[in-house]
């Protein structure tokens, strides 16, 4: 589990269409790997704090996470640019 | 049913969403831009890629809008607002949904949360903290059991029936998913991600 923080594990998050690709939320921030949790690579501009991530079952790239305090925010790129829902 | 077009511009992103009038309508739901989730659990897309749905502290939502607004949706359990656990959509048909309940086991809709029901048939406890179903057979599901009855339940009929497996991830687990990857022995993984990080075991045992 190369590259993510020794640190609980919040949310869980899989790609329906290839499951080699997953996101982990924890207070560090989101965290992808594409090869099935081998290594794992930081959400340069991600949130901190985050409970729970999502992936569109229709658009894989498409990634939601909340944070603890409640914010919805979302990735169009599969976790390369996060922005909040207003 | 009419869908109504919204557009959303938020910091800079163009998001096209689709508000649908026959869920704006339903029963036993509460409609709130921003409701007080407190403690966030999971967060999960139903299988068409429409609904998304938050399981937190004071229940569980659902959004239509990508997330911008929010309806608390109404569980027939004792308590007005279970805390919900887990929230596990059927990958393959977007009526079906578990959630897991840190006081009402596990719930159960299959016309997309207009009725439930509750599926414990099995389970050694009602506090569920973790659900996770198999992408390859859906009517395959593990749940997290902790306290009384503690461990892993196995279901292979949707729910009408668990069966204690093991004792399941050490630790506090906050999250636990099927992941189509196969282990060599027949089986595919659990990933449980946890107090002390992101584990796995193969699910065939």
């Amino acid at each position: 589990m190369g590259g993510l923080p020794t640190s609980t594990v919040d949310g869980f998050a899989v790609d329906p269409t290839d499951a080699k690709v997953m996101y982990v939320a924890m207070r560090n921030g989101i965290f992808r790997s594409d090869n099935g949790g081998w290594t794992w690579t930081a959400a340069a501009n991600g949130p901190k704090n985050v409970a729970a991530v999502a992936v569109n079952a229709k658009k894989p790239n498409e990634v939601y996470a909340v944070t603890m305090d409640g914010v919805i925010v979302r990735s169009p790129d599969g976790g390369a640019q996060w922005a909040a829902m207003r | 049913m009419a869908k109504i077009l919204k557009l959303i511009v938020s910091t800079g992103v163009i998001v096209a969403a689709y508000a649908h009038g026959a869920a704006a309508a339903r029963a036993g739901e509460t409609q709130s831009a921003r409701p007080a989730f407190e403690h966030v659990h999971a967060l999960a897309f139903d299988a068409g890629g429409r609904s998304v749905w938050l399981g937190a502290h004071t229940g569980l939502f659902r959004s239509e809008d990508c997330g911008v607004s929010w309806r608390k949706v109404a569980l027939p359990v004792m308590h007005s607002s279970p805390d919900v656990m887990a929230v596990t959509p059927d990958p393959r048909d977007a009526a079906v949904l578990y959630v897991a309940t840190h006081e009402a086991g596990v719930l159960k809709t299959t016309d997309g949360g207009r009725t439930w029901s509750e599926v414990n048939s099995g389970l050694g406890g009602l506090d569920v903290h973790g659900l996770a179903i198999d992408p390859n057979a859906p009517n395959k599901l593990h749940a997290l059991v902790r306290d009384k009855g503690e461990g892993l339940y196995r279901t292979t009929n949707g729910g009408q029936r668990w069966v204690r497996v093991d004792d399941g991830p050490a630790g506090e687990t906050k999250v636990l998913t099927s992941v189509n990857l196969a282990t060599g022995m027949g089986g595919i993984y659990l990933y449980a991600g946890t107090a002390e990080g992101l584990q796995r075991n193969p699910d065939c045992f």
